[in-house]
């Protein structure tokens, strides 16, 4: 979030409201639940460590806010780097994956049933995504954020159905 | 939405081979899709989605069990009576698009209408209407090797509504497409459903969870999982990103 | 009911366009055999149509008298003739002899008639060159002169008198060479001969020794009416003329057709033979078509057409095809017939057979629609009666496995195992060339055979050109070419399709390690082989078909001339396969495993 307020910031100062509607635009309807004092929360802490300045600035009088932020030469740095990182964030399934062995070596629960549980809450956050998607009204480039998380969720999807696979084979082995 | 039961199965069976060969394509399935639902079946290739699809549509005969569509044994009906409800009450989407290619793609979506007896002026009509409801309206005339696979798919899903169906049934309708026909395709899906059209789709493609009222999963033949999925419009949006 | 027609009209209309080779190809196969049948029909025509002109502008006679008495006996029972009831007029009688003539060394039977340089009422010979007689000149029946290649102004010798050739001409009233009647004066035998006229005045003395005979042309009232006036002529108690002695103007007719009834005949065995070849023809372009239909079977049938609807639809196609090969098969043959097959020089006038008479457009439609009806319907209904799914899937008849060829081929070289492979997949096509060759073998067998008889014409002391003989060759050649054409037809599209069929299975060979000189040897030894027993029948085929067909003594061909037949069939056959076949084998493997789903 601090680094994506920063690159914001590159190119010219700018108001607060201004920085949090320009990330709802390219975010689309998943902008919608973006908290909005979180933009505010994340550039105090950005001036604390001395990666922005504010400016008071002759702003509108209907506005309340009226502090313009301005990039820093360490803020303008920590851009640069930002911006060359390639880390990406790794989907979290070894967690998943040890609750369904330590569920069926201790006998907690039918592994089975959790993947069931699991599969249909994925299920439904695909559908919202792709029914976000589904809006004629979206942006296209908002739209390409929403493609991404559909396809993240369609391959969770598919791995769930493997471990569907692999469970009920074990349950039925120890069955027999 | 939802009203009375509009196609039902009991005891839907379709058996291929027989001795060690004996394959149970569908195996003892009850099924019941209420009018104006949108019920999408899910399974992964091979699990009999398509045999079913075809027993629903009277494309093929059941070895066993019964299915009624707006109340009518279908399983039992002549080839012909099965012609003529298929003229008349079922519109079929399928995955490779199955258009004429030496027809323009109007003369594609007028021929149900044309094989239902209907003018040919009130045929072109129908199907100058069906096309400006799938966006197409301005790709009349072209050949179906001249539109892209999503319109294709467009062209194929208006000849589906062409004899206003009582159930319009798709097999694989996104198979062949990319994620931007994909959409298209869904969209369309989602007009229909608000329009309270019934429709079944069976598809191994996760996304068309977004336009089902219900999904519900076969494997080996049988269903596995019914999984009733709250109205679309409730629910938080998420963001998958975390 | 409209939208119905239009959806048929239609899919019809866009599938023609979209596959102009294949409709060219049935439409010629089709058009080959409509057009030998309607050139088989038109010589009935060629043989009536220019007596009929004849007749016309010879003012011909409607019976004949012509007694076996000769001198005042002869002329004593023609007179009560001339005023029988139903005789309007009369011409003669005209004295007649039986002699020799000899022109350019050859020497042949001439009926020497006697005439007057007035022109008579009944029987004026047309002169078609030159003028009419004269004292110390001689005028023949065009068919004679020009079988014997004498010209106006020449010389020839009757009997041993020099005498001038004033011109020939054409009558109605006798048969055109060589069934001019000629009666030798001591026996009963009627022998083949020409007709040659001189002044009345010279007869006499040409004659010499013979008794002179004499004929007499009549006029009926009723010219419909000549066979009822001939019985009762010749069977009256006070008759004074015999059977046989009167002859209708139809009998010389039906005589004047003689010369080309063997060149029908011959025409019309070969329609039949090219109708199996163009129903081979057409079901291996069908089957093509039909297969590659399938999907759109499926797909009819998923939108709600009744197996009805589906036949219907594409049945509609093939008749369309007919109808417009009789069109153009009847065209052909009717525009081909004059040029083809000349009607006798003995008779007048041009043939015209526009417009083409009914029975002749009723035998052409029904040949073209019997068949495209017999070549598509098998494959038609069986893919109306495919179950929509398995259309809809388009999975084609999947190749047949026979067990034991798979088995003979691993012990035979790669070409030859290749070969035997792509074979056993179609049976069915393998069975097509077969046939292709068994007729095309026994048409060109009975053509050697037709060459083979050097049957001797005898015209009294030579041997001249045989009309009959000469318009059998003729049809022969017409026949033989129509059906060369058809079987190089068939063979190519045949072929072609085994080509496109076994791409795939030859990729894969190759990607084994076969070359693609065996791949392309291969595919031509698949061809090959059912061609041979094709060849094998043919020839006792064509030997018989040729024996049947004549009578009389039959000159067999020799040995070296059928077995060059057989090689050269064999040989086309070879060449036609291995072009398209080197041609694939010289294409990258990766290409044809692409471009060839499963």
């Amino acid at each position: 979030m601090q680094d994506v307020v920063l690159a914001m910031l590159a190119k010219e100062p700018a108001h607060g409201y201004e920085l949090r509607s320009r990330m709802r635009d390219a975010l689309g309807p998943l902008g919608d639940a973006m908290n909005a004092g979180q933009i505010y929360v994340t550039l105090t802490r950005l001036a604390k460590a001395g990666m922005v300045t504010s400016q008071r600035s002759e702003g509108l009088p209907d506005r309340p806010d009226r502090r313009v932020y301005a990039l820093t030469p360490a803020g303008q740095e920590r851009v640069s780097s930002w911006l060359a990182e390639v880390s990406w964030p790794k989907p979290d399934l070894t967690e998943f994956h040890l609750k369904l062995v330590a569920a069926a070596t201790a006998r907690l629960a039918d592994p089975v049933a959790l993947v069931d549980a699991q599969r249909r809450e994925v299920l439904r956050r695909l559908r919202d995504a792709q029914r976000a998607a589904l809006d004629r009204s979206v942006d296209p480039v908002a739209g390409l954020l929403l493609e991404g998380v559909v396809l993240r969720l369609r391959a969770d999807l598919e791995w769930l159905e493997a471990c569907e696979r692999m469970w009920t084979g074990r349950n039925r082995k120890a069955g027999a | 939405m939802t009203g009375s039961t509009l196609l039902a199965a009991r005891g839907l069976t379709r058996r291929y081979g027989r001795g060690s060969g004996l394959v149970r394509a569908v195996d003892e399935v009850d099924l019941s899709v209420p009018a104006g639902q949108t019920l999408a079946v899910m399974g992964p290739s091979g699990c009999g989605k398509s045999t079913l699809l075809h027993l629903l549509g009277g494309l093929q005969r059941p070895t066993g069990g019964k299915v009624w569509l707006a109340g009518r044994r279908i399983d039992m009906m002549s080839e012909r009576a099965l012609a003529r409800l298929r003229r008349d009450s079922v519109g079929f989407v399928f995955q490779s698009f199955h258009l004429m290619d030496e027809l323009t793609a109007v003369e594609n979506v007028e021929l149900s209408a044309l094989l239902a007896g209907q003018s040919p002026r009130r045929a072109r009509q129908r199907a100058m209407h069906l096309l400006d409801r799938v966006g197409l309206v301005d790709r009349a005339d072209h050949l179906p090797s001249a539109l892209s696979g999503g319109q294709r798919q467009r062209v194929a899903i208006a000849r589906a509504l062409s004899n206003q169906p009582l159930v319009v049934l798709a097999d694989e309708p996104t198979g062949n497409l990319d994620s931007a026909a994909t959409l298209e395709v869904l969209r369309l899906f989602d007009d229909l459903r608000t329009a309270g059209q019934t429709l079944v789709v069976v598809t191994h493609d996760t996304r068309i969870a977004a336009v089902a009222d219900r999904m519900i999963t076969m494997r080996d033949g049988v269903f596995v999982d019914d999984s009733r999925l709250a109205s679309a419009a409730t629910g938080p949006v998420h963001d998958g990103r975390r | 009911m409209a939208g119905r027609l239009l959806l048929v009209c239609r899919v019809l209309v866009r599938d023609l366009r979209r596959r102009p080779t294949e409709t060219v190809l049935l439409l010629i196969a089709i058009t080959a055999a409509t057009g030998t049948l309607t050139l088989g029909l038109a010589l009935n025509e060629i043989a009536t149509q220019p007596y009929q002109q004849t007749r016309t502008a010879t003012a011909g006679p409607d019976v004949v008298a012509a007694p076996r008495a000769t001198g005042p006996d002869a002329l004593a029972a023609l007179a009560p003739l001339t005023t029988a009831a139903g005789v309007t007029a009369h011409s003669g009688p005209y004295p007649v002899a039986f002699l020799v003539l000899t022109a350019h060394g050859k020497t042949a039977h001439a009926v020497v008639e006697g005439r007057d340089n007035a022109p008579a009422p009944l029987d004026r010979p047309a002169v078609t060159d030159g003028t009419w007689v004269r004292p110390g000149g001689v005028v023949l029946e065009r068919a004679f002169a020009d079988a014997l290649g004498v010209h106006t102004g020449d010389t020839v010798s009757v009997d041993g008198r020099a005498l001038r050739v004033l011109g020939t001409a054409v009558t109605a009233a006798r048969t055109t060479y060589p069934y001019a009647g000629w009666t030798s004066p001591d026996s009963a035998l009627t022998e083949r001969g020409g007709l040659v006229w001189v002044d009345r005045g010279d007869i006499a003395a040409l004659a010499g020794e013979q008794p002179l005979s004499y004929t007499l042309n009549l006029k009926l009232a009723d010219p419909e009416a000549s066979t009822a006036f001939v019985d009762t002529a010749t069977t009256s108690p006070r008759r004074t003329v015999h059977g046989g002695e009167l002859t209708t103007w139809q009998d010389i007719a039906e005589a004047d057709g003689r010369p080309v009834a063997q060149a029908q005949a011959v025409l019309l065995v070969g329609s039949w033979l090219l109708t199996v070849l163009a129903i081979a023809g057409v079901t291996g372009v069908v089957a093509v078509r039909v297969s590659g239909q399938r999907r759109r079977v499926g797909l009819l049938k998923a939108v709600g057409a009744g197996p009805a609807m589906v036949a219907v639809v594409h049945l509609a196609e093939y008749l369309v095809i007919g109808l417009a090969a009789a069109g153009t098969g009847l065209a052909a043959g009717l525009l081909a017939a004059p040029t083809l097959i000349q009607p006798s020089a003995g008779l007048l006038g041009s043939v015209n057979t526009q417009p083409p008479a009914l029975y002749m457009v009723v035998a052409a439609t029904t040949l073209a629609l019997t068949i495209a009806v017999a070549a598509t319907l098998a494959p038609v209904v069986r893919a109306a009666a495919t179950s929509t799914v398995h259309a809809l899937a388009d999975a084609a008849t999947p190749p047949r496995r026979r067990r034991w060829r798979i088995w003979l081929s691993r012990r035979l070289p790669a070409a030859l195992l290749i070969g035997i492979r792509i074979n056993a997949r179609r049976p069915r096509r393998a069975r097509l060339v077969t046939m292709n060759t068994l007729i095309t073998t026994t048409v060109l067998v009975a053509m050697l055979m037709n060459h083979a008889q050097d049957k001797p014409f005898d015209l009294g002391y030579s041997e001249l050109v045989d009309p009959r003989a000469e318009r059998t060759d003729q049809a022969m050649l017409v026949l033989t070419v129509v059906l060369c054409v058809l079987a190089l037809l068939n063979a190519a599209v045949n072929t072609w399709t085994a080509v496109l069929d076994a791409r795939r299975p030859l990729a894969v060979a190759r990607t084994l390690g076969a070359t693609p000189a065996q791949a392309g040897v291969g595919l031509a030894v698949a061809q090959l082989l059912p061609a041979v027993p094709g060849v094998a029948a043919g020839i006792p085929a064509g030997l018989g078909l040729y024996t049947v067909a004549s009578r009389g003594g039959i000159q067999y061909p020799p040995d070296s001339w059928l077995l060059a037949t057989a090689l050269g069939v064999l040989l086309a056959i070879t060449a036609l396969t291995a072009i398209p076949a080197m041609a694939i084998a010289q294409r990258p493997v990766a290409d044809t495993l692409r471009s060839t789903p499963t």
